[in-house]
């Protein structure tokens, strides 16, 4: 089985590094954007298996950049896991409408991101009805 | 019974949008604080000595504390957060496994609990979640300021239609308990954040929206004694 490649988008190059870290030691490989427009172009170009976005990111929101996702040939197949630190007022209610994968809310343990990693993964392999978590 | 949404204070949206900032912001180093303790501990970094394992765990426990605190104040503060689905909740079962679960916490301080509550304290009306959350703040607390080798008494009796709880430790409280009110600082020493307990305001709030009562004394030995009144389920011995 080939090495699932996961593309990191999030402006705070700490949380990017502790994440790389974590999911390398899980046995993926982490490619990364440190903004929205790096966050297409790398999804675009390199067509990563995952996409863990961090919401707020400095030049594109995170409603938008998932909306544009969802709208480009070739990269809307992709899974996109949300993390953020802010309390959504509809829960991530929004966010699944536009079509994300799972909600990782911050501060989160190991367990909990590698299980919406898998999750999200395994949405891309077998279209599994419902797998929004948070 | 628990307030329903309609009856919570409104929160001026400046406070608001306040608050939600700053939970953003403390949680950006909270996410890294446990990535990084959890890497440690799993060697990411070389093998940690045996020795510094208890506190990686130790650093692991605070950072789940201070978000749990960082989600209890934005919950507080958000007049738009629908409340839990309430339900009957037993009130001695919940103390006596929340004591169970910090034993071992408190074996490590030679802190000795002292456990005193009927078979079962039904509550109407409240939530069970929220109710262990609230059991253990007040425990935590307890343990904090504890000095070694004393006790935390835990005791459960009925009061009439309530069910009253306390949690007694042994110090240490300011001679002036409004101080321990206004300032929510039991060590009442200036620019010392050990001191601060906010978990006691937080139980206050959660308390009078659950329609009960919540006071704090001081003990003759200079310990602080929380007690809080919680209505019983109707019918319910």
């Amino acid at each position: 089985m080939s090495t699932k490649r996961i593309l990191i988008a999030d402006d705070n190059r700490d949380i990017a590094h502790l994440l790389k870290l974590r999911l390398e030691a899980g046995g993926y490989e982490v490619i990364e954007a440190g903004d929205g427009m790096g966050c297409l172009a790398r999804a675009f170009n390199e067509r990563p298996d995952l996409i863990l976005l961090d919401i707020g990111l400095p030049d594109l929101s995170g409603d938008r950049i998932l909306e544009t996702l969802k709208a480009m040939e070739g990269v809307r197949e992709i899974p996109v896991v949300i993390q953020t630190g802010v309390d959504l007022e509809d829960g991530g209610a929004e966010l699944r409408r536009r079509g994300a994968a799972a909600l990782l809310k911050k501060p989160y343990n190991k367990r909990e991101l590698l299980e919406a990693v898998d999750r999200g993964l395994h949405r891309q392999s077998h279209r599994a009805v419902d797998l929004f978590v948070d | 019974m628990l307030a329903t949404h309609a009856e919570r204070p409104a929160v001026a949206p400046r406070t608001q949008r306040l608050l939600r900032s700053l939970c953003h912001a403390i949680r950006q180093p909270l996410t890294t604080l446990a990535a990084r303790a959890e890497l440690l501990e799993d060697g990411a970094f070389g093998e940690p000595p045996p020795e510094q394992r208890a506190e990686l765990a130790q650093l692991q426990g605070d950072c789940a504390r201070l978000a749990s605190l960082v989600q209890d104040l934005c919950d507080l503060m958000r007049g738009d957060v629908p409340l839990a689905p309430a339900e009957d909740a037993d009130l001695a079962t919940i103390a006596r496994h929340t004591c169970t679960a910090l034993e071992a916490r408190a074996a490590a301080a030679r802190i000795s609990f002292e456990l005193s509550a009927p078979e079962r304290a039904l509550l109407a009306g409240i939530n069970a979640r929220e109710l262990r959350a609230l059991v253990a703040r007040l425990l935590e607390q307890a343990l904090r300021f504890a000095p070694r080798q004393s006790r935390v008494q835990l005791g459960l009796a009925r009061e009439g239609s309530w069910w009253l709880l306390s949690v007694v430790d042994e110090g240490p409280c300011p001679l002036d308990i409004h101080e321990l009110h206004s300032d929510l600082d039991r060590l009442q020493r200036p620019d010392d954040l050990h001191g601060l307990v906010p978990e006691l305001a937080l139980a206050e709030a959660w308390v009078r929206a659950a329609g009960g009562h919540f006071a704090l004394q001081r003990t003759d030995v200079g310990g602080l004694r929380v007690a809080l009144l919680l209505p019983a389920r109707e019918g319910a011995a």
